[in-house]
């Protein structure tokens, strides 16, 4: 039990720098998600913590050690790996002993241990296997046994579900909470998939090209993305963009040209820009709705319809021809090039300026 | 009737190779268990006889005096008595000191040959396969010995190691003079040709281990020691032993090298079974006799060769 601290961390690869001076603080028995696009540098600064990656610039703190120029195995920090790393001609009560056994661990305690582990993911009945002999989820979690008996007090995930089939890995995704919940210890989790962003972490860092954009509570993010990048990552379908030009300020009231006829107003407390400026407007797709009953609404034309049974999503053009998607209920009574007007109110709406930064 | 015309066309297909297999492996095997129950006695009878001398339209050519000139011919008779002896060349094998000591050096050689070169090559792998300064440009010199003929390659270091004047002169050692110092010679020599085959290969198989595997290690443990035994190793047994095993079958037929480098000397100090078998048949041309040495020879490689197929055998099971 921990936490983890990081200040002004960069990396560079020879010339070029993929972390540009991250600080982040997770508090003791967190759990928290690192999430962002391939490439945004979410699974260097996991090994960075892990210490399979050497720190450029800035210090990395596990509890109050400073570990910069500790090895990885004494860190305290425990690691997960996407492609599971079970050593292949070891058993699995092997695999998950390995390290103790190298620690010099007595044995008696060892077989306590692996046993303990063993029972807590449901794995007993496989310790004299080999992991050529386990399935996907099996291996996986051989994987995390390894990782519990040494009781570390950080542990680290990197896309362990990727491999993992749709089924399992909502149920995979599930047993990890349980675990954190049992384990009542500091977990990071890298993941490109803001599905398991969203159900697992307690906190969220998106990231992006080496920056944290945004650091928040699934909700916080959902609710109050803090740019564009950040608004059109969380939620799926993606949220919708318009650009949208400023009419009128009075105030703290601003009037926008919508595309097409309509024109909104919105109550902002940040003028930063001036009449005339071309602002970007963010709608999530659940927060349109066909019925004529809201403040606003775009004219549009329905160019596709996927109906997933219990929800129907719309794509539709606007008069500027902005592809938007719209998710309406599984039964909605809408066909392909109908003329459509998509409603909203002002308080789903999220306006972002010339920056892209999210103007409250 | 079209399975009947499959199966002709099928055995013309196969013929080359049948006929090919039959001509230089299975022709020569029996021939030489043939040959190594006979004992081969090829001699020559020379006789010479004065015959008149004819030009070129056959009648005698005359001499002076009116006398057929005469000139001598040579006749060459070869003479080749195979007498079927049993098993007795079998038995002289046992008895014979030549035999007993060609068996020394071998044993010798593969002892100390193959286990180094394979150590050798095990820790320059593991060298190599860290970020080294230059790592490309001197695993390219590593693997140049291998691209040398034995043969040339023995030539070389009799240069090398010649012992008034040659570049290792000053170090003052009886290179190719003494009779222990001349075998450990051969050892060098072979080690220094087949060290980078052995790195080659492990190289390739430590580049094979998964990357997240050694990562995984390496945040369980930092025991350098620990995770060569307990991971590496494992990881490159299977790979070992295929080298090991052709190393093996390679370094019993040493030939080239003593042949090159000390011609089996100082007296019988570097003459291996192989190079025994070559004199015995060739030079001696004793043929029955160095057939049973390499039908010995034969047996041997064959007995390591299947333990050793045996074994890799479990190891991927």
């Amino acid at each position: 039990m921990a936490e983890v601290k990081l200040r002004g961390v960069k990396k560079s690869f020879d010339e070029v720098e993929v972390i540009h001076g991250v600080d982040l603080e997770i508090k003791d028995q967190e759990f928290v998600v690192f999430v962002g696009p391939s490439g945004c540098g979410k699974s260097t600064l996991l090994r960075m913590i892990a210490g399979l990656e050497d720190i450029t610039a800035g210090e990395i703190y596990i509890g109050d050690t400073y570990v910069n120029d500790l090895h990885p195995a004494d860190r305290g920090a425990a690691m997960v790996f996407q492609s599971y790393a079970l050593y292949p001609h070891m058993s699995v009560r092997e695999n998950i002993g390995f390290g103790l056994k190298l620690n010099k661990v007595p044995k008696a305690e060892i077989q306590r241990k692996v046993d303990e582990a063993a029972k807590i993911l449901k794995i007993e009945e496989l310790l004299d296997r080999r992991p050529a002999q386990l399935s996907g989820g099996q291996r996986q979690r051989v994987a995390i046994g390894r990782t519990i008996v040494r009781e570390p007090s950080v542990f680290l995930f990197d896309e362990p579900l990727s491999n993992l089939d749709a089924a399992l890995r909502v149920q995979m995704r599930m047993e990890l909470e349980k675990l954190h919940a049992n384990l009542n210890t500091t977990m990071i989790y890298v993941t490109h998939d803001q599905v398991e962003a969203m159900t697992m972490a307690d906190r969220i860092f998106i990231l992006n090209d080496g920056y944290v954009e945004q650091v928040g509570t699934p909700l916080e993010l959902y609710r109050r993305p803090a740019n564009i990048f950040v608004a059109g990552f969380i939620g799926s379908p993606k949220m919708n963009f318009l650009s949208v030009k400023v009419l009128e300020i009075n105030g703290q009231q601003i009037t926008l040209q919508l595309p097409g006829e309509d024109q909104m107003q919105l109550h902002r407390e940040n003028i930063n820009f001036r009449v005339g400026d071309i602002l970007t407007l963010g709608i999530r797709p659940e927060h349109f709705e066909l019925e004529q009953s809201k403040e606003c609404f775009l004219s549009a034309t329905v160019d596709m319809i996927e109906r997933l049974g219990n929800e129907t999503y719309i794509y539709a053009n606007d008069a500027s021809d902005n592809l938007l998607t719209v998710v309406g209920d599984g039964e909605l009574d809408v066909s392909s090039k109908e003329k459509i007007k998509i409603h909203f109110t002002t308080d789903h709406c999220h306006l972002f300026g010339r920056d892209d930064q999210s103007i409250q | 009737m079209k399975t009947h015309r499959n199966t002709k066309a099928r055995f013309v297909f196969l013929l080359p190779a049948a006929v090919w297999v039959l001509t230089f492996t299975i022709f020569p095997l029996v021939y030489s268990l043939y040959l190594s129950v006979h004992k081969v006695e090829t001699k020559m009878n020379v006789s010479r006889e004065k015959v008149p001398m004819l030009d070129a339209s056959g009648n005698p050519v005359l001499d002076a005096k009116g006398n057929p000139r005469t000139k001598i011919k040579i006749n060459r008779e070869k003479i080749s008595t195979w007498t079927n002896i049993g098993f007795t060349n079998f038995k002289r094998l046992a008895e014979d000191p030549q035999v007993h000591s060609a068996i020394k050096v071998t044993s010798i050689f593969v002892l100390v040959a193959v286990p180094s070169q394979l150590v050798l090559g095990i820790l320059l792998a593991l060298l190599f396969n860290q970020r080294l300064w230059a790592r490309s440009f001197l695993r390219a010199v590593m693997l140049l010995p291998i691209f040398a003929t034995p043969l040339a390659v023995g030539y070389l270091f009799f240069t090398i190691f010649y012992e008034e004047g040659g570049p290792l002169g000053f170090l003052g050692v009886p290179f190719l003079s003494h009779p222990d110092w001349a075998l450990f010679s051969v050892i060098l020599v072979d080690i220094w040709q087949w060290t980078p085959f052995c790195f080659l290969v492990f190289l390739a198989a430590l580049q094979g281990i998964p990357n997240e595997l050694m990562e995984a290690a390496k945040m369980e443990s930092k025991s350098k020691w620990g995770l060569f035994a307990n991971i590496i190793f494992p990881m490159l047994t299977p790979t070992i032993v295929i080298v090991l095993l052709l190393r093996l079958a390679e370094a019993i037929k040493l030939f080239d090298i003593p042949f090159a480098l000390t011609g089996g000397g100082p007296g019988v100090a570097t003459q291996s079974m192989s190079f025994l078998a070559f004199r015995t048949g060739l030079r001696y041309f004793d043929l029955g006799y160095a057939s049973a040495m390499s039908y010995c020879l034969l047996i041997i490689v064959m007995i390591i060769v299947t333990l050793f197929f045996r074994k890799l055998r479990q190891s991927y099971a």
